[in-house]
């Protein structure tokens, strides 16, 4: 669990510093960083990972949906 | 030995979570409309907040949803400091509360609000929506904790724990969703 924590943490972090250096070109990253961050704490810290199948992507499928049509309705 | 799948928390708590997941979803696919036929606003709008005190609420959410999913482990195991935990994830979880308060004042004072442009009526939209889905977490917590406090019992309710810690695990989430779209790329 504390390893979970330490990489949220990390992927959280990491776009804001880079953006704060004034690198362009984030959105992969941060689209990248929300889709692994969502899968932890939905697989670690609601535990769905033992959770029936249909349960668990229907709550993993979340994230990878947002960030799809983020992109496409955004134009991104 | 293959582990029997089980779904933590109660059936109508997860209907709720999957409703409030599609509401935010609509929400970021309306934030991201907008921004493509304006994205000089939402540049301009961006460069008015605060990062560093998002940052800050972002990983004081993180923080207190790892002592909420570690209090869980822990009731359900029957170990001690579950109601320490709990307390402690309240508190973290207040700088949250607090910097997004700030944050309001701050912007409100430099003439922003949610008539400003298109930027800033979904930043409050947004942002508001998800503060208050937090403080209806915040008392999630606190009855869990006054619950917790309690002398074990053998017939200890994991099911409002895992409930409530699901409830509370689906607004860290969105929130992981919505800071960075906000706050990096906007």
């Amino acid at each position: 669990m504390i390893l979970t924590l330490m990489i949220l943490i990390v992927c959280t972090a990491l776009p804001v510093l880079l953006a704060n250096a004034g690198l362009q070109g984030l959105l992969p990253l941060v689209l990248a960083m929300i889709l692994i961050k969502a899968w932890l704490v939905v697989d670690r810290f609601m535990e769905l990972r033992h959770a029936p199948r249909h349960w668990r992507w229907a709550v993993q499928a979340w994230a990878p949906m947002v960030v799809l049509a983020v992109i496409v309705a955004g134009g991104w | 030995m293959t582990r029997p799948r089980y779904l933590p928390g109660d059936l109508a708590v997860w209907l709720l979570i999957l409703a409030e997941l599609a509401v935010f979803a609509l929400l970021f696919v309306g934030f991201a409309v907008a921004r493509a036929f304006d994205p000089a606003t939402f540049a301009a709008g961006r460069a008015e907040l605060h990062p560093g005190v998002g940052l800050a609420s972002t990983l004081s959410l993180i923080v207190a949803s790892y002592l909420v999913a570690t209090a869980t482990v822990g009731y359900r195991r029957g170990r001690d400091g579950t109601a320490v935990r709990l307390w402690l994830a309240l508190l973290v979880s207040l700088a949250y509360t607090l910097g997004k308060l700030w944050e309001y004042g701050q912007l409100y004072g430099a003439g922003y609000h949610l008539g400003s442009d298109t930027f800033f009526m979904f930043y409050f939209f947004l942002t508001f929506f998800h503060f208050l889905h937090v403080v209806v977490g915040q008392g999630v917590l606190l009855a869990l904790a006054r619950k917790a406090r309690r002398p074990w019992q053998d017939d200890r309710d994991t099911n409002a724990m895992e409930s409530g810690a699901c409830y509370w695990h689906m607004v860290d989430l969105v929130w992981l969703a919505l800071f960075p779209l906000l706050y990096v790329v906007a």
